[in-house]
């Protein structure tokens, strides 16, 4: 996979070479570089969540490289470009992650200030801005009731501005705002893996305000965090479409989250509300307003400096006035099962650091529910015609 | 209070006492100017070493992996750089005598004519 990977990309591969030995010369503390590389083995049974046979599936690498260079104290150019394969659960390619000048307005030890120009990532959640970096998620795959492979795209960042301050109080502890823009541009591959195949128009991310609230108490473990998202996508049909109407979405998301990191333990849960409003798309006059509510709750046993044991509970209702989804179902004449109305899933996982910089991952999901397999507005019924599923994935991560 | 482990400060740097707090910001990475403007270079040791588990827990009050956690994330989000890693605390010891702007940590405080030793405040 890998090498097939570098031979379609050798031009890129080279010219980042180039650009990096080039570099080498640089003041050592002006100019840092980082990066992952990472190969996994993966299986889903009874869904087509990775793929459509449920085969094992190398369909699991993740890529990034990324540069930083300090212009002056308060000015820094960084820039990151991955790539990733996750199979149907996500769209696959290489994307220019982030490419950003980083402006400290306000740096003094009460207070900083930092604007971000240019393409930035969504810092909005607790992993929103490193969901695709293997060594500092918790698990794999993360949890779907928050983090939707499918919507991936367009919640990992866009092109625009994110203001961050941070601000350290002796007595309250610390303080950190966000507040953000930045539309993803959608390609067509991204718009199908969202949408469905039948959608053959374009999908134009309008608008997208993101703003983030988290707290540190003063000697605390504990962090909390309130994260809101509100973002509206414009959809237009192409004269191939045969299915969809042009139309609009809207989402609003609130996340509230908890994290608790002690010595041996770690506690995370994370509780979102998505209110998703589709206009026309559908039909012609076709409106819907409904709110998803979903959560998840996360453990974490650090058995050894080196191992670590992680186990994770999860719901996810598409709308949380139907939580069985019999409404939805009735809707379609009974054509789409019940059970793409919500989606609960137990996560047990083991990571191992088999050297620095090198770790291997395990786990293994039991899943009850349909809500969150792609593409998410259009299920694919045929392929997933039972309402229990597995997934289980081993992920090995070398990062520099 | 003294700890088995003494933060320093290249000896240009007129910087005689930091809080927990202060230090804790410095090594997330949040702070990267001293007061004067000069732009602050952080030294560590590797994450496994025993003195950067001892400076991490007893002066930082911070557990190494939420360290480890912290830089991974600035790094690969786009919004802050790594500290310095050097293998040894001699040469730790070394890279705040000769880099102007620059804090780290020693377990072996002699009378370092060089090198200043920063007060912790609680």
């Amino acid at each position: 996979m890998l090498l097939k990977l570098i031979n379609k990309h050798k031009f890129t591969v080279a010219a980042v070479g180039v650009l990096l030995s080039s570099m080498s010369y640089a003041d050592e503390q002006s100019f840092v570089w980082h990066g992952y590389i990472s190969q996994g083995v993966v299986q889903s049974e009874n869904s087509n969540f990775i793929n459509d046979d449920g085969d094992l599936s190398f369909e699991l690498t993740e890529l990034g490289i990324n540069g930083s260079y300090q212009i002056s104290p308060s000015l820094r150019a960084t820039s990151q470009v991955t790539y990733i394969n996750g199979g149907n659960r996500l769209s696959d390619g290489a994307r220019l992650d982030y490419l950003l000048l980083d402006w400290a307005a306000v740096n003094t030890f009460d207070w900083q200030v930092n604007l971000y120009l240019g393409r930035t990532k969504s810092y909005n959640l607790l992993h929103s801005s490193t969901r695709d970096v293997p060594m500092v998620r918790p698990s794999i795959i993360l949890p779907q009731s928050v983090y939707f492979d499918a919507f991936r795209d367009t919640g990992i960042g866009g092109d625009g501005a994110v203001l961050a301050a941070s601000y350290s109080s002796s007595k309250y502890g610390e303080f950190d705002f966000t507040l953000g823009s930045g539309p993803t541009q959608l390609t067509t591959k991204q718009t199908k893996t969202l949408l469905g195949e039948l959608a053959e128009g374009d999908l134009d991310h309008r608008k997208d305000l993101q703003l983030a609230l988290y707290w540190r108490p003063i000697d605390s473990n504990w962090q909390y965090g309130i994260a809101l998202l509100d973002a509206a996508f414009q959809y237009k049909a192409s004269e191939f479409d045969r299915v969809y109407q042009s139309g609009r979405f809207i989402i609003e998301r609130a996340n509230i989250n908890a994290m608790y990191q002690g010595e041996h333990w770690e506690f995370v849960t994370e509780l979102n509300y998505s209110r998703l409003i589709i206009n026309d798309f559908i039909a012609p006059g076709f409106f819907r307003d409904s709110v998803g509510q979903g959560f998840y709750s996360q453990v974490r046993y650090h058995l050894t400096d080196k191992t670590r044991l992680l186990a994770r509970y999860e719901r996810f209702y598409s709308n949380r006035d139907d939580k069985n989804g019999s409404l939805a179902s009735a809707a379609t004449g009974g054509r789409v099962p019940s059970y793409f109305g919500f989606h609960n899933d137990v996560t047990a996982g083991i990571s191992y650091d088999v050297a620095d910089n090198l770790r291997l991952q395990l786990e293994h999901h039991w899943v009850k529910g349909g809500a969150r397999l792609a593409p998410a507005l259009t299920p694919n019924v045929e392929l997933n015609d039972s309402e229990y599923w597995r997934v289980w994935a081993a992920q090995l991560t070398y990062w520099f | 209070m003294t700890h088995a482990v003494e933060v320093i400060t290249h000896r240009g740097l007129d910087v005689d006492a930091l809080s927990t707090t202060q230090l804790r910001r410095i090594y997330s990475m949040r702070q990267s100017v001293w007061p004067s403007g000069e732009a602050i270079v952080v030294y560590v040791l590797p994450s496994e070493h025993q003195v950067h588990k001892a400076f991490s827990r007893e002066v930082l009050k911070i557990f190494p992996y939420q360290l480890d956690r912290i830089w991974n994330k600035l790094v690969f989000s786009g919004v802050g750089k790594k500290p310095i890693v050097v293998d040894s605390p001699e040469a730790l010891l070394e890279a705040v005598k000769t880099t102007p702007g620059a804090i780290g940590y020693t377990p072996m405080l002699n009378s370092q004519e060089s090198i200043s030793v920063v007060k912790i405040n609680q």
